[in-house]
């Protein structure tokens, strides 16, 4: 082939994103299209940066605030992140399926979460109120982690990694779609770390020694023809506590917690572009937890506290869509959360004692509509109610609308309302109360504003801005009730404003380049709220070292310092992480080599008020190297 | 200088509106063969199983021309109606059906089809989506042997060329 120079037009065309989202109304819909602030993070990404878990990744994403106790890995977002909420006030996905379980209603357990990173095809974020779609808990945003599917790991791969703390993972999966349309994908990790081995902690003046071991193990399988899938996946999780959380004995190195988080999921979608669409879903979950808690009440030997929980539940689903006069498109739908078995037992092992022993289960159910009406060829219009109502607690309605203007060719305005519910769970539910209260949904009302410009058409700059009124947030009060020194009450009113911005610039030779800053505020009579850095600056450039082979990912993340409970500081930090990564250098092989937290900077996250540590200290440089094979 | 480094990246369009434009561009790129050339009033693209992409491609060609004549689209959920078309997209990926829809087709009609095998199974061109993009691979073999010429431009685009 003579050589020849290459057509601008046909190169632009393939350097452009396609991707769509499907978390902002439950189809796939554009990007500009959706009603809220999405962001995407793709596979191709997440090898480039050399995201380890779904907390990395997170952490990339403007206005996400991901904190980490040494035990579970916490997603705030525009603010929010109270202590001890095991990330109830986030909706957490997989493939659109409900994470969050149904005794706490936490939508993230280790770093990892619920799937292999490796497993994952992208992940979707959108941000503000989408309680109209999906219900309770997706308060101040959704995160979606859509998996890789047979097509795209077409063949099997075998994948092993080792880092710091002496960590290794291990992973084979394999995929692929066979000549009579049946696509199939499975994947196996087993994962393990000793753990940062010495922990210094100057409130109880000593070192926690190995005590900060995990083990983890994911199971993934889906398998699909045409419209109907069968997905399942399995997370398995052992990780020992180094805090000495809820004033457990100090360096005993029993403190231990164990979460097992599985769902089935059979579904039937029609064709994006059928007349009629339809999804339609059952499934059935799981999720069981196993605490260890050493303590010492004087009597010259360790008492053990356990905390054992067990929720089974069946999820029925269906949603209807349908495009009228090619503008108007309509979208009815209603779940339900059947709960099989929501049980709670709390005991002392010896002197044997019972603290909390529950199995109520409450059932809920709800129904939304949205129409979307392209009222002019530059103008969409959304509105949508949903109706919800929680066994015990009541009943909540939640409206959502927005106007999406294209404004010019290149530029897109966003004017959203939204309302959103968390309904208390079935901890709080069967916590401590005083005599004849009764807790109600929380609601949080978000106003927002959101700007994305593309020029010069490759980059991409967006701005958005907030306003949150959060209303009956459940909190703790002094009071004395049977067992316990508190109540839980509907007491607490928040308020949250901000501005985000983000810019982006991609090219055909493969760099990438992002920048975000995030600036917050969120309060609670005037006062900032704990765990609520105000600044958050997130930089991200991806550079090709070898045109296709070896990319160069490097991420600097700066946060500013954040109150903590007791109402000191957990001060400000830079975090840079580095990764090389390369492909196809021999076929089918993949390798890469990452630092992260270069700086060896001393940072953490404030504590919960069941740590005696203010500020829980986070891990050092660290490094981790990685290879895979395709075949 | 720094601004002719970038390109078209993050345009707001949906793989369907790309999928058109590339379809537009294949016919820049490619010269049909005269021989055998049946006398019509259009030029005419037949879409299989995507009313999507029909509706994005009427979007692009919509009151033009090519070769002197009309572009006609049409868009059709069987295997049996292409007709005289000249430009056939499908999106079937069955392994039988899409041989079956290859060897009924009407002859000098590029096909473009989409998934792993559409190549392996005769067709011309196919669509895949790599990181996100949307990117095509050229089956060299097929093209000539059914009397097109390529412009080379068209291959340094493609993602990978059968030859």
């Amino acid at each position: 082939m003579p050589a020849t120079e290459s057509d601008p037009d046909l190169e632009a065309l393939g350097q452009i994103q396609v991707e769509s989202i499907y978390s902002a109304s439950r189809y796939e819909q554009k990007v500009t299209k959706a009603p809220a602030s999405a962001s995407i993070v793709t596979r191709d990404e997440i090898q480039k940066f050399g995201y380890r878990n779904l907390a990395d990744v997170l952490r990339s994403i403007r206005g996400f605030n991901v904190s980490y106790d040494r035990n579970y890995a916490y997603i705030g977002l525009r603010g929010f992140q109270r202590p001890g909420d095991y990330t109830t006030r986030v909706l957490v996905m997989v493939d659109g399926h409900r994470m969050n379980d149904n005794l706490f209603d936490s939508g993230m357990l280790g770093l990892e979460s619920f799937v292999d990173v490796d497993m994952i095809e992208r992940v979707e974020v959108v941000r503000g109120p989408g309680s109209v779609m999906y219900g309770s808990n997706a308060f101040f945003g959704v995160v979606n982690i859509v998996t890789r599917t047979g097509a795209q790991l077409n063949g099997a791969e075998v994948s092993a990694e080792a880092g710091s703390f002496d960590s290794a993972k291990g992973r084979f999966s394999y995929g692929t779609k066979l000549k009579n349309d049946v696509e199939f994908a499975v994947s196996g990790t087993y994962f393990t770390s000793e753990g940062n081995d010495k922990i210094y902690y100057p409130e109880f003046n000593g070192y926690a020694l190995n005590s900060d071991e995990e083990t983890a193990r994911f199971l993934y399988g889906r398998i699909s023809y045409h419209g109907l899938s069968l997905e399942g996946n399995y997370y398995w999780r052992d990780k020992n506590i180094p805090t000495a959380s809820f004033g457990t004995i100090f360096n005993d190195g029993r403190e231990q917690t164990h979460d097992v988080r599985s769902f089935a999921e059979l579904k039937y979608e029609t064709p994006a572009e059928a007349d009629l669409g339809v999804t339609a879903s059952v499934s059935y979950d799981d999720y069981y937890y196993n605490g260890l808690y050493p303590y010492d009440y004087g009597l010259g030997f360790a008492t053990i506290n356990r905390d054992k929980l067990l929720g089974q539940w069946i999820s029925p689903k269906l949603d209807l869509r349908k495009t009228y006069w090619d503008r108007v498109t309509l979208m009815v739908g209603g779940d339900a959360r059947l709960n099989v078995t929501q049980h709670r037992l709390n005991y002392d092992e010896d002197p044997y004692f019972i603290y909390n022993h529950s199995t109520k289960e409450r059932n809920n159910f709800g129904g939304f509509a949205q129409v979307d009406v392209a009222a002019l060829e530059n103008l969409d219009v959304i509105g949508g109610v949903s109706y919800d109502y929680f066994e015990d607690v009541g009943e909540s309605v939640t409206p959502r609308g927005g106007v999406m203007w294209q404004a010019a060719k290149n530029s897109t305005l966003k004017f959203l309302y939204g309302q959103a519910f968390r309904a208390p769970n079935n901890y709080e539910l069967e916590g401590p109360q005083l005599a004849g209260g009764h807790l109600k949904p929380e609601t949080v009302h978000t106003y927002e504003i959101v700007a994305d410009q593309y020029f010069l058409k490759n980059y991409r700059a967006s701005v958005s801005l907030y306003h949150m009124d959060v209303d009956d947030m459940i909190t703790q009060i002094p009071a004395n009730v049977p067992n316990y020194n508190f109540a839980l009450v509907n007491g607490l009113e928040a308020k949250g404003i901000g501005a985000e911005t983000e810019f982006e610039a991609r090219s055909s030779h493969g760099i990438l380049a992002r920048a975000s800053y995030a600036v917050q505020r969120a309060t609670q009579g005037g006062l900032e709220l704990s765990n609520s850095p105000r600044h958050m600056v997130k930089t991200g450039l991806v550079l090709p070292v070898w045109p296709e082979k070896i990319f160069s990912g490097m991420e600097v993340q700066y946060t500013s310092a954040a109150r903590t409970l007791q109402g000191g500081k957990a001060r400000d930090f830079v975090i840079l992480n580095w990764n090389l990564f390369a492909r196809d250098l021999l076929p089918g092989l993949e390798a890469s080599a990452g630092v992260y937290n270069l700086l060896d900077e001393h940072y953490g996250y404030p504590g919960a008020a069941d740590h005696a540590q203010q500020v829980i200290a986070q891990d050092g440089r660290s490094f981790r190297v990685k290879v895979t094979y395709h075949f | 200088m720094f601004t002719a480094l970038w390109t078209t990246a993050g345009a707001e369009l949906d793989a369907n509106q790309v999928k058109a434009r590339y379809l537009v561009n294949f016919m820049k790129y490619v010269t049909w063969p005269e021989e055998g050339k049946a006398p019509t009033n259009a030029f005419t693209i037949v879409v299989q199983d995507s009313a999507n992409l029909k509706n994005a491609l009427d979007e692009v060609v919509r009151g033009k021309n090519f070769q002197g004549l009309p572009i006609r689209t049409v868009h059709t959920m069987t295997a049996h109606e292409f007709g005289n078309a000249r430009m056939i997209f499908t999106r079937e990926t069955n392994r039988e059906k899409v041989s079956a829809l290859l060897s009924s087709l009407p002859k000098r009609a590029l096909t473009i089809g989409e998934g792993p095998s559409f190549l392996a199974h005769g067709g011309m061109i196919e669509f895949n989506i790599f990181e996100g993009k949307v990117r095509f691979n050229v089956n060299l073999p097929a093209l000539r042997q059914a009397g097109f010429s390529v412009d080379p431009k068209l291959l340094v685009a493609a993602q990978e060329v059968r030859k």
